[in-house]
C-alpha cells in the first residue's frame, strides 16, 4: 500500500482508511464497518478524505451525527436514508457518529445497559438490510459498553478498523495534483477549519462536565492533553 | 451472485455471497450455498416433528451465529417436512418493534400470520369463519383503524376487507407504540379469544390444505433477557395453547438459567444447536468440523482466491464461530481488492487475530482470567452467572458431545501471551 504524505503517529491508519474506502466503493446492502476513533477532530479529517474520493467514483458519502435522545439508531439511520435523494448514475454510502451522544450522562455511571445499545443489540439485523454501505465510528469507551452490553451487535460488522488520533500530522488527500493540489489543501483547510470550530464547540460544551470529549473519562479541568486518551483539550475562559 | 452453482472466483462477488444471510431463506440460495451439517439434534426434531401428532411446543436455541436461523430455514425447505406441514415461518423483527414486544403481540401477529400465509397460499376460508374475524378484529381496533377501515371497504366482499383490517392492525402494532398500547389493552382481557382464532384459522388451513400448520417464530432469540423471561416465564401457558405446532426461538442465557427449567419442562423440547467443532476436548483437531468450516468458506469464494494455509488459520481463529469465520473472510476479501493481490495470504488472517484479540481484551473483566485459565485447562466449567456472561460474549465456547467448554482460541492467544498459561 502507498505510505501516508504526512506524518501520523500510527502509519497504519493510512492502510486502514484505504481498506475503509474499498469497502464503502465495493459494499452494497448491510456492508457495516466499525471505525474505532476517539477525536471528533480526526474523524471529521478522515470522513472529508473518505467523501473526496469516493466522489471519484460517483458515490456520495453522506454523514449523520447522532443526537441526545435517540432510543433506535437504526431508525435514524432509516430517516436519514429516507430523507436523501441520490443524483442519476451516484450511489450512496454512509457514515454514522455520534453515538455516545445517544447515552445519556445518568447511563454512563450506572452498570445496567444504555437504552439505545439494548435496543441497538436487538435490531442489530436490521443493519444487514440497510441498502447502503456505511461506517460507524465509535469511541473506544464505547466499544467496550457495545462489546459487553451489546455484544450481538458486533456480530453484524463487516470489518473493523481502529483509527489512532495521536499524531500531530493529518491525513491529505492523495488525489491532489498540480494546480488541483493546491486547491484541494486549500478546501481540505477550509472544511478542516469548520471542522475545527465545531470541534471546539463540542469541547467546549464537553468540558463543563468535565469529562474528556473523545474517551469520556473524567479529567482535571485546565488539563492540556487528557491522560487517558491524549486527546488535546481546550478550556474556555 | 455467480450464475452457475460456483463459487465466485473474483473477490468483489466474493465479498457479496459471503454477507449472504436471510437471503438463504429462498430455496434456490439456500441449495446453492449450504453444505450439509449433520446435526443430530435437527435431526431428531425433524423424526419428532414427522412422528408426532400432538400440538407440541419446542423451544430452539444455540449459541451467538452459530447457523441457527439458517437451520430453521433447511427445516422449512424439507421434503418431508413440506409434505406433512402447512408451514408458516416468521421473524419477529420484519412484524413488531423488537424493543417493545409483550406475549399479547406475539399470540395476535400469530394469528395475522396464519390468516396471511392462508391467503397467499390460495386457501379459501369459510364464509362463517372470514365473517367472526371480521367482527373480531373490529372489536379489538383502535377507533382511528375501525374509522378507517369502515370507510374504505364499504361494499367489499369479506376476505378483501379481513385483509386490510389485518394490515392496519399489523402496521399499527409494528409501528405506532401509541396504537400498540391500544390494542394490547383491548387485547389483554381477550388473551382465550386471541388463542381461539389462531386455532379457528389453523383448523381451516389443516381442512383447505390437509396438511396441519407448523408455525415457526424466529428472531426471539435476540430479545434481552428481561423481555424473554417475561414472554416465556410469565406467560408460558399462553404460548402453549395453541392447537397446532409452534417452534419458538429463545436467547440461549435463558435456556440455562436455573429459574427457567421448570418452564422448559412445560414445552415439549428444547432444541440447542451446538457450534460446529473445529477441535476435540483433548486439543486434537476435528478434521470433520474443520472439513465443514472449509467447505461453508469454500462455497462462498474460489478456492483459487485463498491460500490454504490462510484458510486453515482462518478456520483456527474463528473456531466454529461463523459470524467471525465469515467477517474474517469478508475483511480479507476487501483487503484483496484493496491490495490487488491475487490471493488471500497468512499474514491478511493473521492481521484479523489481532482485531480480534483487541476486541476481547476490551471485553473481558479482570477477574475473569483466573476462571478462563481454569476452563482451558479442564475443558469444564461451573454452571453459574459468570459462564453464561463468558458464553454471552463469546469468551467461553460450548461443545458438543458433553457439553465440553473451552476458551474461545482468541482468548487462548491472550491468555499465553498474558503469561497466563504456557
Amino acid at each position: 500500500m502507498r505510505k501516508p504524505p504526512l506524518e501520523t503517529k500510527d502509519p497504519q491508519s493510512f492502510e486502514k482508511l484505504e481498506l475503509l474506502y474499498t469497502l464503502l466503493k465495493t459494499g452494497e446492502k448491510g456492508a457495516l464497518a466499525l471505525c474505532i476513533c476517539n477525536s471528533p477532530a480526526y474523524r471529521r479529517q478522515l470522513e472529508t478524505e473518505l467523501a473526496q474520493r469516493l466522489k471519484k467514483d460517483r458515490i456520495a458519502l453522506h454523514t449523520l451525527e447522532l443526537k441526545p435522545g435517540i432510543i433506535s439508531i437504526v431508525r435514524a439511520i432509516k430517516e436519514k436514508i429516507d430523507r436523501l435523494s441520490p443524483e442519476p448514475g451516484w450511489r450512496l454510502a454512509l457514515s454514522i457518529s455520534g453515538i455516545e451522544n445517544t447515552i445519556s450522562e445518568a447511563e454512563r455511571e450506572t452498570v445496567g445497559k444504555p437504552q439505545a445499545l439494548q435496543v441497538l443489540n436487538q435490531q442489530r439485523d436490521s443493519f444487514l438490510f440497510l441498502p447502503h454501505p456505511m461506517a460507524l465510528w465509535l469511541p473506544e469507551w464505547v466499544v467496550q459498553l457495545l462489546l459487553l452490553k451489546a455484544p450481538d451487535f458486533w456480530l453484524v460488522r463487516t470489518s473493523v478498523w481502529e483509527f489512532s488520533h495521536k499524531g500531530k500530522g493529518s491525513i491529505r488527500s492523495r488525489f491532489c495534483s498540480g494546480a488541483t493540489h493546491d486547491i484541494g489543501i486549500l478546501i481540505s483547510g477550509v472544511i478542516v477549519g469548520i471542522g475545527a470550530g465545531i470541534l471546539l464547540a463540542a469541547i467546549l460544551d464537553a468540558i463543563k462536565g468535565s469529562r474528556c470529549p473523545a474517551c469520556n473519562e473524567k479529567i482535571k479541568r485546565g488539563s492540556p492533553e487528557c491522560p487517558h486518551c491524549n486527546a488535546s483539550l481546550q478550556w474556555g475562559g | 451472485m455467480p450464475k452457475d452453482n460456483q463459487p465466485p472466483k473474483d473477490f468483489k462477488e466474493a465479498f457479496h455471497v459471503l454477507r449472504l444471510q436471510k437471503e438463504l431463506k429462498e430455496k434456490s440460495v439456500l441449495d446453492k450455498y449450504y453444505i450439509p451439517r449433520q446435526v443430530p439434534r435437527i435431526e431428531q426434531l425433524k423424526q419428532k416433528l414427522l412422528v408426532d401428532r400432538s400440538p407440541a411446543k419446542f423451544l430452539y436455541t444455540g449459541h451467538r451465529k452459530s447457523g441457527k436461523t439458517v437451520q430453521l430455514y433447511r427445516l422449512m425447505a424439507d421434503p418431508e417436512l413440506a409434505k406433512t406441514y402447512f408451514t408458516v415461518f416468521y421473524s419477529i423483527e420484519e412484524d413488531l418493534e423488537i424493543g417493545d414486544i409483550e406475549y399479547i403481540d406475539i399470540l395476535l401477529t400469530n394469528a395475522l400470520k396464519l390468516y396471511k400465509s392462508a391467503a397467499a397460499q390460495g386457501l379459501k376460508l369459510d364464509k362463517d369463519v372470514l365473517d367472526d374475524l371480521n367482527s373480531w378484529f373490529e372489536q379489538v381496533s383502535t377507533e382511528v383503524i375501525r374509522e378507517t377501515v369502515q370507510e374504505k371497504t364499504k361494499g367489499w366482499e369479506t376476505g378483501a376487507k379481513l385483509e386490510l383490517w389485518i394490515a392496519r392492525i399489523g402496521g399499527s402494532i409494528q409501528n405506532e407504540s401509541t396504537s400498540r398500547l391500544q390494542i394490547r389493552e383491548r387485547l389483554l382481557p381477550r388473551v382465550s379469544e386471541i388463542i381461539e382464532k389462531s386455532n379457528f384459522i389453523a383448523d381451516q388451513i389443516q381442512q383447505k390444505s390437509s396438511k396441519p400448520p407448523l408455525l415457526i417464530i424466529d428472531y426471539l432469540d435476540n430479545l434481552d433477557i428481561a423481555s424473554a423471561q417475561n414472554i416465556f416465564q410469565e406467560h408460558t401457558q399462553a404460548l402453549l395453547r395453541a392447537n397446532f405446532k409452534i417452534i419458538y426461538t429463545v436467547p440461549i442465557a435463558l435456556a440455562y438459567s436455573d429459574d427457567f427449567q421448570p418452564v422448559s419442562r412445560q414445552f415439549d423440547e428444547t432444541v440447542i444447536l451446538p457450534i460446529i467443532n473445529s477441535r476435540n476436548s483433548d486439543g486434537s483437531e476435528n478434521s470433520t468440523g474443520r472439513e465443514l468450516l472449509r467447505n461453508i468458506v469454500l462455497k462462498r469464494i474460489d478456492e483459487s482466491l485463498i491460500q490454504d494455509k490462510a484458510l486453515d488459520h482462518m478456520i483456527g481463529i474463528s473456531n466454529g464461530v461463523l459470524s467471525d469465520l465469515l467477517s474474517i473472510a469478508e475483511t480479507c476479501c476487501i483487503k484483496a481488492i484493496a491490495t490487488k493481490a491475487p490471493q488471500i495470504d497468512w499474514n491478511m488472517v493473521d492481521e484479523e487475530l489481532d482485531t480480534l484479540k483487541n476486541q476481547f481484551k476490551r471485553s473481558i473483566p479482570e477477574d475473569w482470567y483466573p476462571h478462563l485459565v481454569e476452563i482451558s485447562q479442564k475443558k469444564d466449567a461451573a454452571h453459574d452467572k459468570m459462564l453464561w456472561e463468558m458464553l454471552y460474549t463469546l469468551a467461553v465456547l460450548e461443545y458438543e458431545p458433553g457439553p465440553w467448554y473451552d476458551v474461545h482460541p482468541v482468548i487462548l492467544q491472550i491468555l499465553k501471551d498474558k503469561k497466563l498459561l504456557k
